[in-house]
């Protein structure tokens, strides 16, 4: 008997491994990822029935073992000198007692590696797919046929975990789990496999049906998501046996989940859990009646949840800004379809539903540039930066220049040119929606139709006019021409919205041009500052030119005054002496000599030199002074003469 | 027993959502949803509200949204009939005309977009190509040809779109008229140049302000100097005159006249510190010189 269930395992553990081989085939087919992504759970039940298929086989030769031994100790007693010896080294007993001391513990790791590994893989092999998938049906048939398969054996190993559990109930004393039990953890493990088949099946079939491949894809992720969460459960479930003080065999079998068993066998769940309770509380609390009253409770109260949940899209809040159209399967409901901010009651849905609109909110349409978030922006917007992360450069028409004389060449070659230039234009163009039905069902993307409509009045606006009206005192009245334009565009287009304002701000030369337009002023600058200079010159050179002229003019007249007055006070000492010298000659003109012979040589230094007719020489030496003089202090400095 | 029963009858409930979602269909304002029997397109619905069906695979409805959407097209290069290159980006209206002629040639919105580009792109470059530079920016707004253009791709297009998928076309416009790069680059040049021309006419200007100001400075300033010197002149020039006019008197005696000269010469040269070495003879010196001749004399 024993030896059927180690056979049973090792059939569905053969069983497993054919799953799995046919799931990859039909992955190759049919491009499906839900079932790529059945194929850790299928090895994982592969393995696990060989372990549990070589546990049993294990404990059944050591049962076998342990019997002959008895049985031969029963016929010969005493047979040995030494009785009461430790057990043969290589016996069965010892390998089962190294199996599950050794082996066992590491399973759980090597479990959580390979499902944590094979959930990596997964999650990057269906990221990075392109291709969808295809045939379907097909691979929901073959899905649906394994699984069901694969369900009878769980559910003939759960069975057969179960025997040595009543056998025991029906004679020994502890319940203890036989080996037997090491069969639940294979039958959990194609339990799962199972239920992640037909969920596989069930998305395979939506993906066919709605025609839209992330049915499978979303399947898929979350079928990664819950062998990650396992192997997750099996690193959890080895460090809290280990630290477990409570079994003595803690590593009964290699394969427990209890998310496992919540798919597999959730009456057992519900057991373990009871017991559990039990065990936490320390008396029989699941046969008291509350908790008999909340387990019976449990469901009606789910449904009942949902039902609420459900009941409460009968409510509608609207916001301040917001305002609702009230709609009956679909079409709007007549005369009460206009509902205001507030809450409203409705039916619920499918019935009934509410399109939200923020109709009284202002809205905001960017033309011509892209904002960004307002932290970047700089504080100072000059025209060589740029004011938004990308604005776009429309064509302005460009009158001909004022022809400079000398300039006809340049002319020429103008009109070969391109006859325009090009601006940057941030425009907002603030609206509200003031008539809600045509909003909705009017116009798929409103925003969109109404950039399309201010787009295309900006262009022609600005094909009309010079770069200079965009630029200067025009930039108001174009403000307004376009407002108008986009507003009866919108009108034509069944928008439905109100254009409140269309503001021209950021108006300005390209950023690459934009210190061409800077260098003129600071030329302008530059021509002030040449003409304050050259007046400052004049205002320097002109009054002392005429201070002196002035001063030369005064110089001539004190001269002639003085020439007039001296030449007249001459004359008068002229007659005056020429009285005296008429009166006596000879004595007038010996007294005025000595007279100043006298005044004259009182200063001088004399030499009176005999002079007699001789032949004599006289040396003087005028380097050396005469005596000295403490006040002798070299040649005395020029003085002024009398005049 | 009874949680069986709750059980089953909440499975049934289930069981039966799932048929009756199966056996409906709601067609909302603004939707057409083409009923396909076995694959064979039978009806389309546009009134809005709730319809019955077969479950799959027997019927299977296709929504569509049958309100205006807007394709924008791609900012495309053209060339003008003069020869200018122009970039050039369209949008189009357009919506759902025959749900089942649509279903059946085109079937998603996506693939409707390509094709309708893809036809809207061959006409615009026709179009484009009859119009001149000028008719696209011209200061003279009588001169533009924006609305003729936009009438002419919808006339072109109108046709084929409804005949070949269904749609009907609502509206045509031209988004952004634009430069390619390259003749950007000469553009800025240009503005550049514009503008530079006009700073240096400003420098200049400011410079022969400047040297003409200056120079009329200095022209003054001469002016000034030479009057005065000329007055100056004339001034010194009386006043040698009035002093030539006395001087006459000196002729009543021009001996004396001369002597009283060389005497005041002679006062003002002998300054101090001069050394003079005079002869015994002269006067009145010559005392000297007698006083011991008196003695002798004697």
């Amino acid at each position: 008997m024993t030896q059927n269930r180690e056979r049973m395992a090792m059939f569905a553990a053969g069983l497993s491994a054919l799953v799995a081989l046919i799931d990859f085939l039909l992955f190759r087919k049919t491009g499906l990822f839900s079932v790529l992504a059945l194929e850790p759970l299928c090895a994982l039940a592969a393995i696990t029935c060989v372990i549990a298929c070589a546990r049993l086989r294990l404990a059944r030769i050591a049962e076998d073992e342990r019997r002959d031994e008895a049985l031969a100790r029963k016929e010969r007693p005493d047979a040995t000198l030494f009785a009461g010896g430790e057990s043969e080294p290589f016996s069965a007993a010892r390998s089962l007692e190294q199996f599950e001391k050794w082996i066992l513990p590491a399973v759980p790791v090597l479990f959580a590696l390979g499902l944590g590994i094979a959930a990596a893989w997964l999650y990057r092999d269906i990221s990075r797919a392109v291709a969808g998938p295809h045939d379907h049906l097909l691979a929901a048939a073959f899905l649906s046929g394994q699984s069901f398969f694969l369900f009878l054996l769980g559910r003939l190993l759960f069975g057969l975990s179960r025997e040595d559990a009543a056998a025991a109930l029906r004679g020994a004393a502890a319940p203890l789990p036989g080996p037997a039990a090491a069969l639940r953890g294979p039958g959990t493990a194609l339990g799962v496999t199972c239920f992640a088949g037909l969920v596989a099946a069930v998305a395979a079939v939506a993906s066919h049906v709605g025609d839209d491949p992330r049915f499978d894809r979303f399947t898929a992720f979350a079928l990664t998501a819950v062998v990650g969460v396992l192997a997750l459960e099996q690193v959890l479930r080895f460090v809290i046996a280990l630290y477990s003080p409570r079994h003595r065999r803690p590593f009964l079998t290699a394969y427990e989940s209890r998310l496992g068993q919540l798919v597999a066998d959730p009456t057992a769940l519900a057991r373990n859990f009871a017991s559990a309770v039990d065990y936490q509380f320390g008396f029989n609390v699941s046969g008291s009646w509350f908790y008999r009253l909340l387990r019976n409770a449990l469901a009606p109260l789910l449904i009942f949840q949902l039902l609420v949940l459900w009941l409460m899209s009968c409510l509608v809040f609207l916001g301040p800004e917001e305002e609702g159209v009230l709609e009956h399967f679909g079409r709007p409901v007549e005369n009460r379809w206009r509902l205001e901010s507030g809450v409203h009651a409705k039916l619920p849905w499918p019935f009934e539903t509410v399109q939200r609109v923020e109709a009284r909110r202002v809205l905001v349409t960017h033309v011509g540039y892209e904002t960004d978030d307002e932290t970047n922006r700089p504080s100072v917007l000059t025209w060589t930066v740029p004011h938004y992360k990308k604005e776009d450069m429309y064509l302005v028409a460009s009158r001909a220049p004022q022809a400079l004389p000398g300039a006809e060449s340049a002319d020429r070659n103008a009109a070969d040119a391109v006859a325009a230039s090009l601006v940057s234009v941030n425009i907002p163009v603030e609206y509200r929606i003031t008539n809600l039905l045509a909003h909705v069902y009017g116009v798929q993307q409103p925003e969109r139709v109404l950039q399309a409509l201010a787009n295309r009045a900006l262009t022609r606006t600005a094909a009309q006019h010079d770069l200079a009206d965009f630029l200067g005192p025009r930039r108001a009245e174009i403000g307004r021409a376009l407002q108008t334009r986009i507003q009866s565009d919108a009108n034509a287009a069944g928008l439905g919205i109100e254009i409140l304002f269309v503001g021209m701000q950021g108006v300005h030369p390209p950023t690459q041009v934009a210190d061409a337009y800077e260098s003129v002023v600071g030329a302008l600058e530059q021509k002030e500052a040449a003409i304050l200079t050259a007046r400052a010159y004049t205002n320097q050179v002109l009054p002392v030119a005429r201070a002196n002229a002035e001063k030369a003019l005064r110089d001539a007249e004190a001269y002639r005054y003085r020439r007039t007055e001296l030449a007249a006070a001459e004359v008068t000492q002229f007659e005056k002496r020429l009285q005296a010298y008429e009166t006596s000659p000879q004595v007038f003109q010996t007294s005025l000599y000595l007279s100043t012979l006298r005044d004259a040589l009182a200063g001088a230094r004399k030499y009176i030199v005999d002079a007699p007719a001789s032949k004599q020489v006289l040396l003087f030496n005028f380097e050396e002074k005469a005596y000295q003089d403490l006040l002798d202090l070299g040649s005395p400095p020029a003085t002024e003469k009398p005049k | 027993m009874k949680k069986n029963i709750t059980l089953i009858i909440f499975g049934v409930v289930i069981a039966a959502l799932f048929v009756l979602l199966q056996m409906v269909f709601i067609v909302r304002q603004g939707e057409v949803a083409v009923v396909t029997m076995l694959g064979k397109p039978v009806r389309a619905v546009t009134d809005a509200g709730l319809y019955a069906r077969w479950p799959w695979p027997v019927q299977r409805v296709y929504p569509f949204d049958n309100r205006v959407r807007t394709l924008e097209g791609s900012f495309e290069e053209t060339q003008t009939a003069d020869g200018k290159n122009v970039l050039v980006s369209v949008y189009a209206g357009w919506r759902i005309a025959e749900p089942v002629k649509f279903l059946e040639r085109v079937g998603t919105t996506e693939r409707a977009e390509q094709n309708l580009d893809g036809l809207i792109r061959t006409y615009k470059n026709a179009s484009v190509g009859q119009l001149k530079f000028g008719q696209l920016v011209n200061t003279e707004a009588a001169q533009l040809k924006y609305d003729e253009l936009e009438q002419q791709l919808l006339a072109a297009v109108q046709a084929p779109a409804k005949e070949r998928y269904g749609i009907e076309l609502g509206f045509v416009g031209v988004r952004r008229v634009g430069l390619p790069e390259s003749v950007t680059a000469s553009v800025f040049e240009r503005m550049r140049a514009e503008r530079q021309e006009l700073a240096d006419r400003y420098k200049s200007e400011g410079q022969g302000e400047a040297i003409k100001i200056r120079a009329q400075a200095d022209s003054e300033r001469d002016q000034l100097l030479a009057k005065a010197e000329a007055e100056a002149r004339k001034l010194r020039a009386e006043g040698d005159a009035a002093a030539a006019q006395h001087y006459q008197v000196f002729a009543k005696n021009p001996e004396l006249a001369t002597f009283l000269r060389k005497l005041e010469v002679m006062q003002e040269t002998l300054k101090e510190k001069s050394t003079v070495v005079l002869s015994s003879d002269t006067e009145p010196f010559d005392l000297l010189k007698g006083k011991t001749r008196g003695e002798e004399k004697k």
